[in-house]
């Protein structure tokens, strides 16, 4: 990577043009914070800069608002996150490593639904969905999303394992693996990265979802952290600090897995994961 | 290197099906289902509910005489071409990054890119409505710093017909996430390190390796990303919702066709018709991905 070095000035305007393109990616996050702490008055007057005095109890309103939904919200993604790659994983070893009479079609049955737009199945499926008698359960939010996601997970990961040397799969088999050995001791090990980076994807796609649980779930106890959140953003005179303070609570339980997860994430992006 | 296994073969071969068996069912269940569903009341004026009768073509023939329906395609194409505009400053960006000399800022940028994609997208909706907000948002508080705007007056930048396209276009200025950038930069680190020796050789400018070695060699991943971009502009509707609500704005002007379905479908009850534009929508989205696979040159 290491270049010979054209110029000092070269090199500064490189950092300048990277850091005013971060000063602008973080201007809402920086906002969410900055305005959780204020009242409405304090934040028509200086949206921009903290002022005291600091309104703390905006997340104690907000922790009151979703703290009992964070457990349903981690629960549902997890579970359908989890599911999906499972079997995501399995089928795209399928994909990448034979080619079974057949292959070909089965693989367009489910890249085709990429292009299926989600928004003209909400009322067929919302039928279904009644007729399996998982209305208002998680599962009504779980099983759509395991089947939805592997369709784009399939497609990423067959890419992926295609590109694993075969001698790696050579060896285990002289070893007398089985395939399901050989994706535990080589497929997964290979792939951590990129499967990180697509649990993570599907986790914050999962953490915004709000038309699905809008739609299945009508007990409130069920219900997950952001149609709270747009009840809050709904309710007759806006807070904006009561409504910055959910929405950063919202986001504690994502920064705890990307701390743990940040170098996978960078790498399995980095790593050429994703392509055509 | 995969196994080829031929129909001979498939005496023994057969179990392997069995690792695709689990995904295909609940595909077959929970998406073809739905679908095969929503095709079959193509044919049926349906409320989603009580109301269910066989209509013929009718729906067919209103899709095709529906003029403000194919506007809101023109709207969508509206928004699928800015986004290809859009795509120009993550590729530079991504350029950039990839020359930065110190490994070390290099990783620490990338991770700084990655931290905006957490926080949750609707606070990114929120700030921006506040800031085309008339009375006491960003941006018509910038315009009146600079005289450009009396102190009294106010544009009102989300129910002005005018403004609303543009309103939302330039929305999530400057268009910059870590999801494309690493994807780029992915593509930029495995072009081998001696063509860039030998351009450099040739006595290639900066401008010169851009077009000529890492552009090309970056098509890969500009398709990808312009595939996956084409998809999801087709299909979006709720950002646009949530934006300037379920009727599209002022006189619908910013109406897309995912948003068309979810109107007429849940305030209009006209879900037969609903599922017609879904497909129309299908048939538009594979059309245009046909497009990009063939015309977008890829050096492999």
């Amino acid at each position: 990577m290491a270049r010979k070095v054209r110029s000092k000035t070269a090199e500064f305007f490189k950092h300048l043009f990277i850091c005013v393109i971060l000063l602008f990616a973080f201007i809402p996050f920086y906002l969410m914070l900055n305005i959780s702490l204020k009242d409405n008055e304090q934040f028509f007057n200086n949206p921009w800069l903290p002022s005291l005095p600091f309104h703390w109890e905006n997340y104690v309103y907000g922790w009151n608002y979703i703290g009992g939904k964070i457990f349903n919200t981690a629960f549902v993604a997890m579970t359908s996150v989890a599911f999906t790659l499972v079997f995501a994983v399995v089928g795209a070893y399928f994909f990448a490593r034979f080619k079974m009479p057949g292959s070909k079609f089965l693989f367009l049955v489910f890249t085709i639904l990429m292009m299926y737009p989600g928004v003209a199945n909400m009322v067929p499926m919302f039928k279904l969905i009644s007729s399996l008698g998982l209305y208002n359960s998680h599962w009504a939010l779980i099983i759509p999303a395991i089947a939805g996601g592997q369709a784009f997970n399939i497609y990423v990961l067959r890419n992926f394992i295609e590109e694993i040397p075969q001698d790696l799969f050579d060896a285990i088999e002289i070893d007398g693996g089985s395939i399901l050995q050989q994706i535990w001791h080589i497929v997964v090990p290979m792939s951590m990265p990129i499967i990180g980076t697509l649990a993570i994807l599907s986790i914050i796609g999962q953490w915004n979802n709000f038309i699905s649980p809008l739609l299945y779930l009508r007990d409130d106890n069920l219900q997950v952290i952001s149609v709270a959140l747009l009840y809050l953003d709904g309710e007759y005179t806006k807070q904006w600090g009561q409504l910055m303070a959910g929405y950063t609570i919202a986001s504690i339980p994502l920064v705890v897995m990307f701390l743990f997860c940040m170098k996978l994430f960078v790498r399995g992006l980095s790593a050429g994961a994703i392509k055509g | 290197m995969a196994v080829d296994v031929s129909v001979k073969k498939l005496r023994y071969y057969w179990p392997v099906y069995l690792l695709i068996a689990i995904p295909l069912v609940l595909v077959l269940l929970f998406s073809y289902y739905p679908i095969y569903n929503g095709f079959i009341h193509i044919f049926y004026r349906w409320n989603g509910d009580t109301v269910e009768e066989f209509i013929g073509l009718g729906n067919i023939i209103r899709v095709l005489n529906d003029t403000t329906l194919l506007n809101s395609f023109g709207v969508v194409l509206i928004f699928v071409i800015a986004n290809v505009v859009k795509m120009i400053l993550p590729i530079i960006t991504a350029v950039i990054l990839h020359h930065v000399i110190n490994d070390r800022a290099g990783y620490v940028y990338r991770v700084l890119f990655v931290i905006p994609m957490i926080i949750p997208a609707m606070v990114g909706i929120l700030i921006w409505k506040y800031f085309y907000e008339p009375n006491n948002g960003v941006l018509n508080g910038i315009l009146r710093a600079c005289n450009f705007l009396s102190g009294t007056d106010s544009i009102q930048w989300l129910s002005d017909e005018r403004l609303v396209l543009p309103a939302l276009i330039f929305m999530g200025f400057p268009w910059v996430g870590a999801f494309g950038v690493l994807i780029y930069l992915a593509g930029l680190q495995s072009i081998p390190e001696d063509v860039y020796e030998a351009a450099e050789v040739d006595g290639a400018g900066p401008l010169t390796i851009f077009f000529k070695i890492e552009l090309p060699l970056i098509m890969t991943q500009i398709r990808i990303n312009l595939v996956l971009m084409t998809i999801g502009t087709l299909q979006a509707w709720e950002n646009i919702y949530l934006f300037v609500g379920i009727n599209g704005g002022p006189n619908g002007i910013a109406t897309v066709p995912g948003l068309r379905i979810f109107r007429d479908a849940f305030a209009e009850g006209l879900f037969g018709y609903g599922c017609a534009i879904g497909f129309v929508i299908f048939l538009v989205t594979l059309a245009l991905t046909f497009v990009n696979n063939k015309f977008v040159k890829v050096d492999k």
